[in-house]
């Protein structure tokens, strides 16, 4: 599947809002909240992300017209994993009365949430890109992902 | 509640500098082993049967790559402007040349000398007085 380069942005703008508002308030709930988030894009796809059906809603609200380019799901969604992973883990930390800890890993999420936002440098793709590459040297799969610098 | 948001701005330095440091670094060219040996040439380009009598420039795209359309623009304008050749490799399609290459991202655009000698590699969308440059043989910063 396909999906606009802007969705992932968006989504990384929203997370970043989210996380900092959650940790500035020290909002367990809200945390939870962007938890959730991840584990659907992550474990469902892309298409089922609260974040990108929001982002899709708007698009069509105002009119944001079509694409500039699209990317393979693949990055973005292992990003969703990977963001699943650190803040789940942190949320486990927080909740099992160690916060310094588990806020730290909300803050890590913070930084490449923003990163993607500002820059559209998205460190989970090129971590997943990296696999692929190592992957493939292994066994040799047919595939698209070679890496993709996104704008 | 004061502790946590410099806690946070810290974060947004750290986050600011890695972007600028990236920014600052895509899409510049850099030479590539100046002391390898002329004669040696380089397997994948000779694998993509590029010309290699005279200087040209290959442009490594993937399809639905966000950058790639720019790229495509900035080599085919600097190709035009100095009457040098252009190929274009689909890394998806031509994944032996691209790993031959070692091209890791896409776009990437390598200016190729006579006799298949890489003279250098940019990665993200080019620049194009550099590659203009490097193309004319001037030096290209390290």
């Amino acid at each position: 599947m396909a999906i606009d380069v802007r969705g992932p942005r968006f989504s990384a703008a929203l997370t970043f809002v989210v996380l900092c508002a959650a940790y500035l308030l020290q909002l367990v709930p809200l945390l939870a909240l962007q938890v959730a988030v991840f584990a659907v894009g992550a474990l469902a796809g892309l298409r089922w992300s609260p974040y990108g059906n929001l982002f899709r809603w708007l698009k069509r609200r105002l009119d944001l017209g079509p694409p500039p380019a699209t990317e393979p799901e693949g990055g973005p969604r292992f990003s969703q994993l990977m963001g699943l992973l650190v803040a789940g883990s942190g949320l486990i930390a927080v909740l099992a009365g160690i916060p310094a800890v588990g806020w730290g890993l909300v803050l890590v999420v913070v930084g490449l949430s923003g990163l993607l936002a500002v820059t559209g440098l998205c460190v989970g793709c090129e971590v997943h890109a990296l696999g692929a590459r190592l992957l493939r040297g292994r066994r040799s799969v047919g595939g698209r992902e070679v890496g993709e610098v996104a704008p | 509640m004061g502790a946590r948001i410099l806690v946070l701005l810290a974060v947004v330095v750290v986050v600011a500098a890695i972007a600028a440091a990236h920014r600052v670094r895509r899409g510049r060219l850099r030479a590539v082993g100046g002391s390898a040996p002329a004669e040696r040439g380089t397997p994948g380009l000779e694998f993509l049967g590029v010309p290699s009598d005279r200087p040209g420039l290959v442009l490594v795209t993937l399809p639905g790559c966000a950058t790639c359309p720019a790229a495509r623009r900035v080599v085919a304008e600097a190709a035009d402007a100095l009457a040098v050749w252009t190929r274009e490799v689909d890394a998806s399609a031509q994944q032996e040349a691209a790993r031959a290459l070692h091209v890791l991202r896409a776009p990437t655009v390598l200016v190729v000398g006579a006799g298949h000698r890489l003279l250098a590699r940019a990665t993200g969308v080019p620049v194009a007085r550099e590659l203009r440059d490097a193309l004319a043989g001037s030096p290209v910063a390290a």
